[in-house]
């Protein structure tokens, strides 16, 4: 785990306590698994634990979701009434039925990593960037972008629709997350994506919040290039 | 999803037995630590596939996993037939993990194991949960279907509305006739409107098209039409464009669709274009015909079709009987030196009057 100065010190030590008893592990990549388990097992207790997002900015939400993704994003009832199987998802849905999937469904998403957590950049600053999308992945740090036959959905809502609140993300949201860099100013209002190969300081602003099921505002599929 | 290469070097170092414990521990859902990045849902199952995925794998490595995925399997199988023998867990989410994993790599030794838990899933219905059906039908579709399986695909279809789609798409794999496809759409359709079924049957009309033209749409249309609940049938239609798209059709559309992509693919089989030429048609015949038949309405189609016979040089229609399809007495031998203007070609089937009545929205003729 990355060193994090902001975090509170009661949940720090309770995470330390817990990882205690997991006993040792066997090298690094072990010792990671201890921590993820000690999270998913108990994310109430870690995570989103930052400080809060004001509410003048992040009004709106966004994501961008891997085609392969959707399977365990869409309910399965949508999945059972169209017959699309995984395989499909994966390697060879058809554009005019992934469109009937995103650009013409108009239901819930569920959202949501295993430790429970989504991470969201705001909308209104990421708009504007549409034009050059393959710009605007890089500068989110979405690195998933060769993946999905070059096509990924997008997502936006609105903040009332989430029902949790919204923080600036730390270390312990981004367990396994390698594109994740602490922020070291403790009373930073947002993060900030880490971009893959444009300077570091394009990145954009970023937060986390707890997983639930949105009706999205915005839910399309888009041509990575 | 995580990439093949995450994957291998997350196994990078492990002994057989290492791997093999690794992915039990993925199926089952005690390691969920994300391999990829966490921005992700990433389950757990994920390593798993992409290691069957990869071409890389080493035999023995490849042996390791398929026997972690069997011992998983055995551990639920001894779950649904003894439930109070077993560890408690959620046995369901495993089930999830497991056909997961073989929906996606379809590895080819577990394919017996797939349809045996099918089986058990579908014949003892009475004590194990509806939950575990979706996953155990989407992993035995993964597999390329033969024709000894309609039978099990087509009981699938009457008999379990969760999951009919599902076997509608198997079936439309291994059924050569349109015909009987046809029949499990009115089948479909009838179940959707009637009693409520949890399928979407225009999405699946569209998908039949694709591979059988879209006659199959008019003639179900046809048939509908016909039904008490055709106005039901037209709410459903209207909801999305591109099906809205088909009440504007007339039955001459459909004739002329169906007869020209007869006749083009016979006109492929034939090889009477170049190969080049025949390569063009294929490309435009998967990707954009179909889809613009779809997406337009047909009463537009003549130019699109001359455009199409434009790009084909050299194309014989005599060939492949295209006239003798529209209009017998229309093509003569020596009018191969002076072929009728493509105009001609079509007009005379779109004078037809349209077959539709209440299936038309409302306000149109």
């Amino acid at each position: 785990m990355i060193r994090d100065d902001c975090l509170d010190e009661e949940v720090t030590v309770e995470f330390f306590k817990r990882l205690s008893r997991k006993g040792v592990p066997r090298d690094a990549r072990g010792a990671e698994c201890f921590a993820f388990d000690v999270i998913k097992a108990d994310p109430d207790v870690f995570v989103c634990k930052g400080p809060f997002v004001p509410d003048g900015v992040f009004v709106r939400l966004f994501r961008v979701e891997c085609i392969s993704d959707l399977r365990y994003r869409l309910p399965e009832e949508t999945l059972t009434a169209t017959g699309v199987n995984h395989k499909e998802f994966v390697d060879s849905l058809p554009d005019e039925d992934l469109q009937s999937l995103t650009d013409e469904y108009d239901g819930p998403i569920k959202l949501g990593n295993q430790i429970d957590v989504v991470w969201v950049t705001d909308f209104e600053r990421v708009e504007p960037l549409f034009d050059d999308f393959a710009g605007l992945l890089d500068r989110l740090g979405w690195s998933e972008a060769a993946s999905d036959m070059g096509r990924c959905v997008v997502v936006a809502y609105h903040r009332e629709q989430v029902g949790r609140t919204i923080h600036v993300p730390r270390s312990l949201d981004a367990m396994g997350h390698p594109e994740f860099d602490v922020i070291e100013d403790c009373s930073a209002e947002m993060g900030m994506t880490k971009p893959i190969t444009a300077p570091r300081e394009m990145g954009l602003p970023e937060a986390v919040h707890r997983g639930c099921t949105v009706v999205p505002s915005r839910w399309e599929m888009r041509r990575i290039s | 999803m995580i990439t093949i290469q995450q994957a291998l070097e997350r196994i990078e170092g492990l002994s057989e037995r290492e791997v093999r414990r690794l992915a039990r521990d993925r199926l089952l859902g005690d390691d969920a630590a994300p391999v990829g990045s966490s921005y992700t849902g990433e389950p757990p199952e994920d390593l798993v596939i992409q290691l069957l995925r990869s071409p890389d794998l080493s035999p023995k490595t490849r042996q390791a996993v398929i026997e972690a995925w069997k011992e998983v399997y055995v551990l639920l199988q001894e779950a649904l037939l003894c439930p109070g023998k077993t560890t408690e867990r959620d046995w369901q989410a495993v089930a999830v993990h497991l056909c997961g994993t073989v929906d996606v790599a379809s590895p080819p030794e577990l394919k017996g194991l797939v349809y045996a838990l099918l089986d058990l899933v579908l014949y003892d219905s009475d004590s194990i949960s509806p939950g575990f059906l979706p996953p155990a039908v989407r992993a035995a579709m993964g597999y390329d279907q033969t024709a000894d399986r309609i039978p099990m695909w087509e009981q699938i279809l009457r008999n379990h509305p969760p999951v009919a789609a599902y076997a509608f798409n198997a079936l439309l794999t291994i059924v050569p006739l349109s015909s009987t496809v046809e029949q499990y759409l009115q089948f479909l359709w009838d179940n959707q409107v009637r009693r409520e079924w949890p399928v979407d049957s225009a999405f699946l009309m569209r998908r039949a098209s694709r591979k059988h033209g879209v006659g199959v749409i008019h003639r179900v249309l046809h048939w509908l039409d016909k039904q008490p609940y055709a106005n039901k049938v037209i709410a459903e239609l209207n909801r999305r464009e591109w099906s809205r798209n088909w009440l504007r059709w007339s039955s001459a559309d459909f004739d002329q669709g169906t007869r020209l992509s007869q006749a083009l693919r016979r006109a492929v089989q034939s090889r009477s274009f170049s190969q080049e030429s025949a390569g063009q048609l294929e490309r435009w015949d998967r990707t954009s015909f179909y889809s613009s038949l779809i997406k337009e309405p047909l009463l537009s189609s003549p130019a699109t079709l001359s455009r199409k016979m434009d790009l084909i040089q050299g194309f014989d229609p005599a060939s492949v009987g295209f006239y003798d399809a529209g209009s017998p007495s229309s093509y003569r031998p020596e009018d191969r030196c002076n072929p009728p203007k493509k105009r001609d070609i079509y007009t005379s089937s779109l004078q037809v009057s349209p077959t539709y009545t209440r299936l038309r929205p409302h306000g149109q003729p």
